[in-house]
């Protein structure tokens, strides 16, 4: 009778130990080889010289140091830090108002919520063949409309402008993005709870305390969250200046994806590519922890 | 309908300084929650609001802070009508039965809310005395640097209350303030609260479903039964003339035990009669009761005039051990007679009962409760 006690004990505190991992194992085994092995494999390319197509040398950071004294990245990183500085902010306030004025109950709601979807389900090569299309030089609906008829600007697509070029694709980044965020935040404010609401009308708090003292410390940790989704998101962005300017004119748009697809299919400079992608990962990786920290410490939140 | 006529006659009209409230009616869907309640508290007054769960306490509260519309009926706080000024503008505190605390703030930026909200109560930094006072009365100073996350249910109620004792406002609405503390906190806090309250310069509901604890803190006490005033009186008058069998089962613990039968007269004297008991009634008691003489009627005996007596003893009713539940203190014995009617005596001495015995019941005392064998409403003493 004992024996059998402690064998079952054995076996339960065996099966404790590995039960969990087998548990998990499906999904780290995935993960590893759809996004670990990659991400290892380029680290390794950034260390070796890997011209056209051939890997050869273990060269230490010679293409990091050859990087950080590229004019073309610190470029690319200037249009990055442009293009999410305006057009992150931007979605977010009008993806807030417009999901106070959601909350609201406006009329025909459970129609205008399905169309918010469209400008998010749409493919970014779509937004950005209809976005061509509309401000397409003199013959565009909106070029033609808008910016000939009020001589913006004349003779030449906005996308061949040095001078507007990339705030017209963050114009097509809010276009797309804000109605994303306006749903995002419709829902987290849909789940507050209604108390503290009461609450405060009864004790006579007004709407711009309210949104200030009560709404926005309710929401931040969702807020948190989606805004660096989108931070990350939009410093990302590839398809829609692929499709729209080629990182064009000149490297006025060229984002670092952009760069780093031109450094490795035009000019086949597979190494410094790498390198081009660790360094924004770091970066990135930097930032988000650091970023999560001091959100951990300020909400009280995750 | 007595009841309503005891209504009526506390309500003189609305005036500077109390909360009147006159054929407040409210619906939803299709059951009337709140059914032409009229009523007013005086300045400095606390009525207790008593009814069992449902009743309407909660929707009353809201009514008045205006979180709710009534469908008709009016609201005059400080003798002004309220009916289309919104809840901020008021000046109602309302302690909410769920809490409504803010989950981003520590205990003592949640009491400070209101005074910060308003903005009129001069710098909110000369209110950290008064907080920090009602935070040691109500025991939750240790707490105050937590979020009402790390707090017990307990705990949070007693937040809550504070919130709503720290403002000086027109009307204070407590929605079931202490329902959620454990009985030795219950007991404290009622008095220390009922202390605080004394002599304020604005009137004071208290709801509650405990009938004892309304009467304890009420300087008068309304019952509330399906949205409808049952009655309002001090708590002398709900004790002694409860104006029905509802309002009369909702005090005392436990509750009085009600039981049907007739009343006969014979030779000056009135008898309350069923097959298993004749109980002589008092003349104080039946003096005014001559039209339900040959009637039925029912009988209301608080449990600790009932006493228990052997088996087959003359002039006492037979009855059988339902259950028997000792407090130490004293016993509560339940019993079945007649056609299966249950009766609660509360006896001083535990005894030694089996389940099924054959027992009686004897009158103690002569403190009985009469009520229309119809209506149910109290007959007239």
């Amino acid at each position: 009778m004992t024996m059998t006690i402690a064998r079952d004990a054995a076996v339960s505190r065996k099966r404790t130990s590995w039960y969990p991992y087998m548990l998990i194992a499906p999904t780290m085994i995935t993960l590893c080889i759809v996004s670990l092995v990659p991400f290892i494999y380029a680290v390794y390319l950034s260390f070796h010289e890997a011209k056209y197509g051939r890997v050869t040398d273990f060269i230490w950071f010679d293409n990091y140091v050859k990087l950080l004294a590229n004019g073309d990245f610190w470029n690319s990183m200037h249009v990055a830090g442009i293009f999410v500085a305006i057009a992150v902010p931007i979605e977010f306030m009008l993806g807030m108002a417009g999901a106070l004025i959601l909350n609201k109950g406006v009329m025909g709601r459970s129609i205008l919520v399905p169309l918010l979807f469209i400008p998010t389900m749409m493919a970014p090569i779509v937004v950005g063949l209809l976005w061509k299309i509309m401000l397409a030089g003199s013959w565009g609906v909106i070029s033609y409309n808008v910016i000939e008829r009020f001589n913006i600007l004349t003779g030449t697509s906005i996308f061949a402008s040095e001078a507007y070029a990339l705030y017209a694709l963050i114009f097509i980044d809010i276009w797309q993005w804000t109605p994303f965020m306006m749903l995002a935040f419709f829902a987290g404010l849909q789940a507050l709870p209604q108390g503290p609401y009461r609450a405060a009308s009864v004790d006579g708090a007004g709407p711009v305390q309210i949104f200030f003292r009560l709404t926005l410390p309710l929401m931040a940790p969702l807020l948190f969250v989606i805004g660096l989704l989108r931070f990350i998101d939009a410093f990302k962005i590839f398809d829609t200046i692929f499709i729209l300017t080629r990182g064009g004119p000149g490297t006025v748009t060229e984002s670092p994806s952009l760069l780093a697809y031109k450094m490795t299919f035009d000019f086949w400079n597979i190494g410094e590519a790498s390198a081009l992608a660790v360094f924004v990962w770091i970066v990135f990786f930097v930032f988000c922890s650091v970023f999560y920290q001091i959100a951990k410490k300020k909400l009280n939140a995750f | 309908m007595t009841s309503m006529a005891t209504v009526s006659s506390s309500l003189g009209g609305p005036s500077r300084g109390d909360l009147y409230l006159s054929n407040l009616t409210k619906q939803f869907g299709r059951q009337k929650v709140i059914d032409d309640v009229g009523l007013s508290v005086a300045m400095g007054e606390v009525l207790a609001l008593v009814g069992p769960s449902g009743a309407g306490k909660t929707t009353l509260c809201r009514l008045i802070a205006g979180l709710e519309q009534p469908d008709s009926g009016s609201c005059f706080i400080d003798g002004e009508d309220v009916g289309d000024r919104s809840p901020g503008d008021r000046r109602v505190a309302l302690m909410f039965e769920s809490y409504a605390l803010y989950p981003h703030l520590t205990v003592r930026e949640n009491v400070r809310s209101p005074l910060l909200a308003r903005g009129r109560e001069g710098r909110p930094e000369s209110a950290n005395g008064r907080i920090d006072e009602i935070l040691s009365m109500l025991e939750i100073a240790h707490l105050a640097d937590r979020q009402p996350v790390a707090l017990s249910g307990g705990q949070k109620q007693r937040v809550a209350l504070a919130r709503a004792l720290v403002q000086s406002p027109k009307v204070l609405l407590l929605d079931e303030p202490i329902s959620h503390l454990d009985a030795k906190l219950r007991h404290k806090l009622r008095g220390e609260i009922r202390r605080q309250l004394t002599n304020r310069n604005h009137p004071t509901i208290w709801s509650t479903p405990d009938g004892l604890e309304g009467l304890s803190v009420g300087d008068r006490v309304a019952v509330l039964d399906h949205g409808r005033i049952e009655q309002i009186g001090t708590p002398e008058d709900i004790w002694l003339r409860p104006a029905s069998i509802k309002v009369a089962k909702l005090f005392g613990d436990p509750p009085m035990n009600v039981l049907r039968g007739e009343l006969n007269a014979e030779g000056g004297k009135t008898f309350f009669r069923r097959s298993d008991m004749s109980i002589e009634l008092p003349q104080a008691l039946v003096a005014n009761a001559g039209r339900h003489v040959g009637k039925t009627v029912f009988l209301g005996l608080r449990p600790d005039v009932l006493e228990l007596a052997a088996s087959g003893m003359p002039g006492t009713t037979p009855a059988q051990v339902y259950s028997n539940e000792s407090f130490g203190k004293h016993s509560i014995v339940t019993l079945r007679v007649g056609a299966g009617e249950l009766v609660k005596i509360k006896a001083k001495h535990h005894s030694a009962l089996s389940l099924g015995e054959d027992v009686s019941i004897r009158c103690g005392a002569a403190a009985f409760y009469l009520f229309d064998g119809v209506t149910g409403l109290g007959a007239p003493s």
